[in-house]
């Protein structure tokens, strides 16, 4: 799951981690208050949204004045901002996040992260702050700073000296940097964050450490754990038929072509999409109904689809656990209580299939029975 | 021959009693599996599917001894039931259960390296050596006992590779789980197949995100002498979007299908780029 910036700033001032002085402005809220309260000084006014490259997208605007202020804020609040993450759409822009510019004289780059390879937690440290880590990597791998840490003993002096190394920073610097780590890590662990960085974290022209900008993923399967954090979930930055995938307990993932695919398990729908686009095809969606799926998900399943206008519907099914006639009668309902007006191919194999296709005969003038997946990529191609 | 499992391997159920641990245990008993107890820490000292239930883990390695164990157990559980086998010095353990938080998998693992016990999963559909014995939630009778060895990190994949080599039929078939944080790998699995003198090819089903396939490649070019054909999918999803499976995601760019595909080849795989042409490359990789 994925959180804004102020909520990942608020986080970090509960771990006593120093951010900069700001205000949060939500849509709805008055602008001419929030200005003759505030608008004194000069302020950052950043957007909050779930995409990377709000800056160069104009969500990102510098004011030195109380109109400024204020032209800024109407500006953004409420649009849509399109960013290169964010599709032709954008994302909605509903809380600012007011910020009190930088006096920037150094930048670092801190990070956490889960390491799948090493299976283990590792911190990452550069004096090469502000620019992604990919980037750091690219430019001089060297300027990269890893420790290793063990779940079980957590942090050592040792870890702190290497994410040390080459930051430049005195004495008392060096003594905030140590229990900015400290925190950090609790936190990493405290709120089960897959993904935790502060980049860049600055030290200020009086000198001392402030981040200014985090980001922290969290772990979608320990939200059972993370009431709190759970709460933080914003669904305007959601698509809303992943919204409602999510409500059905579907695994859907929106995507820009016009064919819509319904499949078991995981691994099955990436390669449906992937053998359609093979054939020339565009897949509308990721969708897994799962490996235990039933009759009421399936049905789901179409009403999703239908719902966002694809052209033709690619259903593949291999019956293991699941059995095919239990699909085709999820099917049928579906065909019951939408008035379908795409082509479906079916495809069903595993258990019950012969079943299934008894079941599914001549039920419907849409529905396309195949008998391998070749055949069905193909045929849903040239229906769409 | 086969790997990790076969007709002798006996078998402990942790989470017999729940719905899934009920279900699947009835249908790998039908198939000859060697289950012989369960655990439940409420339900110690009952009799469940006429076998009996132990409080613990512990307990039940002191009554009885036992080469495997398959979990079951919520997820919130999970990583307990792990550690529980692990301590009890269990040589395989099967972890079904999906959704088991990464920062617990962390803890699992950590304990996992300084023991003997080797970990299948979790948020997998389990392994089985086909005639022998089937410890997971694979659908039977797909399977035939023969001499293609399948690793994959997805479920339904896994099967569809399977009824496509039905002519060939499979010696085993380890799913090694969709999660970030598992525990056997391909690289254990293809040593594994190396050794195992009815395995005559490999089937790998790899998937993006991580690095594991490219791991693999780099042991493949000087340790695996026996032909090895691979699919990777996930070649059409956008990057940043997690794909069902938790460990599914393009994250870096770095870890796209193409990426994969390329290390494959290099160390000189079999690679076929759609999921309907696993079978074909079977067969002529056994010419």
């Amino acid at each position: 799951m994925f959180i804004h910036e102020y909520q990942s700033k608020e986080l970090l001032q509960q771990y006593q981690i120093p951010i900069p002085r700001s205000h949060t402005f939500h849509k709805g809220d008055d602008i001419d208050s929030f200005v003759s309260q505030w608008g004194d000084q000069e302020w950052v006014v950043k957007s909050q949204i779930h995409s990377g490259g709000r800056g160069k997208a104009g969500g990102i605007l510098v004011a030195d004045q109380a109109k400024e202020l204020a032209s800024h804020m109407r500006q953004l609040i409420g649009s849509q901002l399109v960013t290169t993450q964010t599709g032709p759409d954008g994302l909605p822009v509903n809380v600012l996040l007011i910020e009190e510019p930088a006096e920037i004289a150094n930048e670092i780059y801190l990070g956490i992260l889960i390491d799948r390879n090493k299976k283990n937690i590792t911190l990452l440290s550069s004096s090469e702050g502000g620019i992604n880590l990919e980037e750091i990597a690219e430019r001089d791998p060297s300027k990269i700073n890893r420790a290793a840490i063990s779940k079980a003993t957590g942090l050592q002096a040792a870890h702190h000296q290497t994410l040390n190394q080459g930051l430049m920073l005195n004495q008392t610097q060096q003594d905030e940097f140590k229990q900015i780590v400290i925190n950090l890590y609790r936190m990493f662990c405290d709120i089960d964050a897959t993904l935790v960085e502060i980049n860049p974290l600055i030290v200020t022209q009086a000198g001392v450490l402030q981040a200014l900008d985090a980001k922290i993923n969290i772990d979608d399967n320990a939200l059972y754990r993370q009431a709190k954090v759970s709460n933080l979930r914003d669904d305007s930055q959601e698509n809303a038929i992943e919204r409602k995938a999510r409500a059905h307990d579907l695994n859907y993932v929106k995507l820009d072509g016009s064919i819509g695919c319904i499949v078991n398990g995981a691994g099955l729908a990436m390669a449906t999409m992937d053998l359609i686009k093979h054939f020339g095809g565009e897949p509308a969606n990721f969708l897994d109904v799962g490996g235990n799926t039933n009759e009421a998900r399936v049905t789901h399943a179409f009403e999703l689809l239908l719902a966002d206008d694809v052209r033709a519907i690619f259903v593949n099914i291999f019956g293991g656990i699941v059995r095919c006639d239990v699909i085709a009668h999820g099917i049928l309902a579906a065909l019951k209580n939408t008035a379908l007006e795409v082509p479906v191919v079916v495809l069903l194999q595993g258990t019950n299939a012969e079943q299934a296709k008894v079941l599914l005969k001549d039920q419907h003038p849409l529905l396309f029975p195949v008998k391998d997946l070749s055949e069905g990529a193909h045929l849903v191609i040239s229906k769409a | 021959m086969s790997i990790l499992i076969d007709k002798n391997t006996r078998i402990l159920c942790q989470g017999l009693t729940g719905s899934q641990g009920s279900f699947h245990t009835e249908q790998s008993l039908a198939y000859g599996s060697k289950i012989l107890a369960g655990v439940n820490p409420r339900k110690g000292g009952s009799l469940h599917l006429g076998l009996p239930v132990y409080a613990s883990v512990r307990e039940a390695c002191s009554e009885q001894s036992f080469d495997a164990t398959i979990i079951y157990v919520p997820a919130a559980f999970a990583a307990d039931a792990m550690l529980e086998a692990i301590e009890a010095e269990i040589g395989l353990i099967v972890c079904i259960t999906e959704g088991v938080p990464v920062h617990d998998m962390l803890t699992v693992s950590e304990h996992l390296a300084s023991s003997n016990s080797q970990l299948i999963g979790p948020n997998c559909p389990g392994i089985i050596t086909p005639g022998e014995c089937k410890i997971g939630i694979m659908p039977a009778a797909i399977h035939r006992p023969g001499k293609v060895g399948i690793v994959s990190r997805s479920g339904t994949l896994t099967y569809v590779a399977v009824s496509q080599t039905e002519a060939f039929g499979q010696s085993t078939c380890v799913g090694i789980g969709g999660d970030p944080i598992h525990g056997l790998d391909f690289i254990e699995c293809l040593r594994l197949f190396e050794q195992d003198p009815q395995t005559e090819i490999i089937v790998l089903v790899g998937e993006i995100g991580g690095d594991a396939e490219e791991q693999a490649a780099e042991i493949i070019a000087t340790e695996i002498s026996k032909p090895i054909v691979a699919y990777i999918t996930g070649a059409s999803a956008p990057v940043g979007k997690r794909m069902g499976h938790a460990g599914a995601i393009i994250n870096s760019g770095k870890d796209t299908a193409e990426q994969k595909y390329v290390a494959l080849e290099k160390a000189g795989v079999d690679t076929v780029r759609t999921l309907a042409d696993i079978g074909q490359a079977v067969a002529a990789g056994l010419k």
